[in-house]
């Protein structure tokens, strides 16, 4: 701990000798008393007035809080609350983050206990503990904080409470409110931190965009095809793509009005794609320029569906191959490159025939391999809009395609549009 | 790991036109690892491993008893492909395969310097080739002419900036300018000396390509300059 820094700035706020204040505050750290109560202490000896006075905690607008301050105190609106329950240090705490703002800015903080504010309230937090959260401010509400209730309402130019679409959130929200429809659920049994427990899982869908969904207290009102308001729900990173998590503080509402799903997905260069690390539903356009090793007629183990080669499973040894049609083919735009990835049914449809169809071919030419010929000279050289989620890892970038169709567009229309852009031409 | 590295370490297969591909003279290896990447440098700075052309295949000629060499013609040159034993596949379809016909073609950008020559010639060695439409040869020189452009408008910064080298290379590297144009943009400039008259051919090379697709122009002008002619004095 730097005893010299905390001297420095409470001689300087209280104008007295640093030789002084330092030996106050080095005698009181021998008793492990923790530095803000030591401080505090310190202050008050110094005549900080019994509190309340001078050297109470820096009283600050927000646009003003910096890293460099140890305690001070605010008076603000409360933008969002949310609630999660953190392990730490071997002990579940249930702790509540969000969001205060006063009319020079917002910041956001986490609380150690239950303070009772609520969003919209207006309070002053004082004492407060400010920290480092990915480079800002955050103020850190624990024991020596007081929260008072204001009766003057604190003025602010930004939005009160948690609702967002889907399209606006970003992973590390907290606090946030949906209104969705449950695209699908899955009940799964996962090995928790106590052990093994249900959840389910799937995609949530609004006006403006699709995500991925974890409850982890599962909510009977989460079931396909239901509309539902997922309130106090918190965003975390899943391949680089925000994730909702419902837990046990989330209140789940079945609404009556059915929420609309969007069609479309956002269509972007793969180069930007694959540079985002990974998006949930995403539209790619390029060429396939190959039709990678592992597509056409394939065999799959019995035991866990992994593609298999000759017979044997990396898991499971020798097994009975289970036949399956797929296709991994390389769509490349000349910025980026991915393998795109389509299963049986999107196989079928460019191989033109059934998985009994080419078994027949492969039979009558004595090769599997002619199956994968047939789907790349189909795919080879031409222009596809493939749409599904894009994981990216140190290998390469995979698009899990649930669509897949040739780029219609006139080229035509293409080049004037590009001479439109240029300013050349008609 | 190749040094544009990142997630995935497969080669964005570049579009440039042949008459670019068939100025190149610059080829080199990050390092002496055997399976380093090998590089093809163009004037304009595209730095190309592999790279993916649609164009009119005109000829197919036996090389040798191994080898078949195709022409792969766009609207403003030809690419030059060979393939041998080790292309069974691509060797196949050139065999099978009756000019004219539109065909796509990917592969490994490749230069060679016959012994009795001092021009360095540029091929491709395919990865594959397949038969295609027109629509589809008509976008490609659409997104060919885009990503040249692109290309053109980078190196015309560059140029002004004065920087040059590992300088230039590392005033890229704090921008969103793609890594492989990083790399290639100073190698360029050092190599071909490439200057404004070369990017201002080329830029018209790619409009008059685009024109054409726009059923305004019915051919494309040779590309006559030198990458040198106009360029920084070095
Ligand atoms: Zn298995």
């Amino acid at each position: 701990m730097d005893v010299d820094k905390h001297a420095d700035e409470l001689a300087s706020a209280l104008g007295v000798d640093k030789e002084e204040v330092k030996e106050d505050l080095e005698n009181l750290l021998q008793y492990s008393v923790p530095i803000d109560e030591a401080k505090q202490s310190v202050r008050r000896k110094h005549g900080g007035g019994g509190g309340g006075g001078d050297a109470t905690p820096e009283s600050l607008d927000v646009a003003d809080l910096t890293t460099e301050h140890d305690n001070v105190t605010v008076t603000v609106r409360v933008l969002t609350k949310g609630t999660r329950s953190i392990r730490y240090q071997g002990e579940d705490i249930t702790i509540r983050e969000g969001e205060f703002a006063d009319e020079t800015g917002t910041v956001s903080y986490t609380a150690w206990q239950e303070f009772g504010f609520e969003p919209g309230d207006s309070i002053t937090v004082g004492n407060a503990g400010v920290r480092e959260w990915e480079g800002h401010p955050e103020l850190n509400l624990g024991d020596s904080t007081s929260v008072a209730l204001e009766s003057d309402e604190v003025e602010v130019p930004y939005g009160i409470g948690g609702e967002r679409d889907l399209i606006d959130l970003e992973p590390g929200d907290r606090g946030r409110t949906v209104e969705v429809n449950v695209v699908e659920v899955e009940e799964r049994t996962i090995d928790g931190r106590d052990g093994e427990t249900e959840i389910l899982s799937g995609v949530i869908g609004d006006e403006t965009g699709r995500l991925p969904f974890t409850d982890w207290d599962p909510h009977p009102e989460i079931e396909t095809g239901e509309s539902v308001r997922l309130a106090d729900v918190y965003v975390r990173e899943y391949r680089g793509a925000p994730s909702v998590n419902v837990s046990e503080f989330s209140t789940v509402e079945a609404l009556d009005a059915p929420v609309t799903v969007t069609d479309s997905a956002p269509s972007m260069s793969i180069g930007d794609a694959v540079t985002a690390g990974g998006l949930f539903d995403v539209a790619l356009s390029g060429n396939v320029i190959e039709v990678r090793d592992g597509s056409g007629l394939i065999e799959r183990c019995p035991e866990c569906n992994r593609a298999i080669q000759n017979g044997e499973c990396r898991s499971h040894g020798d097994v009975e191959g289970v036949d399956d049609l797929r296709t991994k083919a390389i769509l490349d735009d000349g910025t980026g490159t991915c393998t795109v990835i389509l299963g049986r049914e999107l196989t079928e449809s460019i191989y033109g025939g059934d998985l009994d169809d080419a078994r027949d071919a492969a039979r009558e030419a004595m090769d599997r391999e002619v199956v994968a010929e047939d789907i790349a000279a189909e795919l080879v050289g031409d222009a596809y809009r493939a749409r599904g989620s894009l994981s990216v890892d140190e290998y390469g970038a995979n698009l899990n395609a649930d669509a897949f169709e040739p780029v219609d567009e006139d080229p035509e229309t293409a080049a004037r549009d590009l001479l439109a852009e240029l300013g050349v031409g008609a | 790991m190749s040094a544009d590295g990142g997630p995935g370490n497969r080669e964005v297969a570049r579009r440039l036109f042949a008459a670019e591909f068939d100025d190149a003279s610059l080829s080199y290896s990050e390092s002496d690892e055997e399976r380093a990447p090998n590089y093809v440098v163009t004037p304009t700075g595209a730095r190309v491993n592999r790279l993916f052309a649609v164009g009119v295949l005109t000829e197919v000629e036996q090389v040798n008893e191994d080898s078949l060499r195709g022409r792969v013609v766009d609207p403003t040159g030809a690419f030059v492909t060979y393939a041998g034993q080790y292309q069974p596949d691509e060797h196949a379809f050139l065999n099978r395969t009756e000019p004219p016909t539109f065909v796509a073609l990917s592969g490994k950008a490749r230069t060679f310097e016959p012994e009795d020559s001092d021009r360095v010639f540029t091929s491709v060695r395919p990865e594959s080739i397949n038969e295609v439409d027109a629509d589809t040869r008509d976008r490609w020189v659409v997104s060919a002419a885009e990503r040249t452009l692109y290309r053109i408008a980078i190196f015309a910064e560059a140029l002004d900036s004065g920087l040059r080298g590992d300088d230039l290379r590392a005033a890229f590297e704090t921008t969103s300018v793609d890594p492989s144009l990083a790399a290639g943009i100073p190698k360029a400039i050092e190599h071909y000396g490439t200057g404004t008259a070369y990017l201002e051919a080329v830029r018209e090379l790619a409009v008059e390509a685009v024109e054409q697709v726009a059923g305004e122009r019915d051919a494309v002008g040779a590309l006559e300059a030198e990458p040198g002619e106009g360029g920084p004095s070095n």
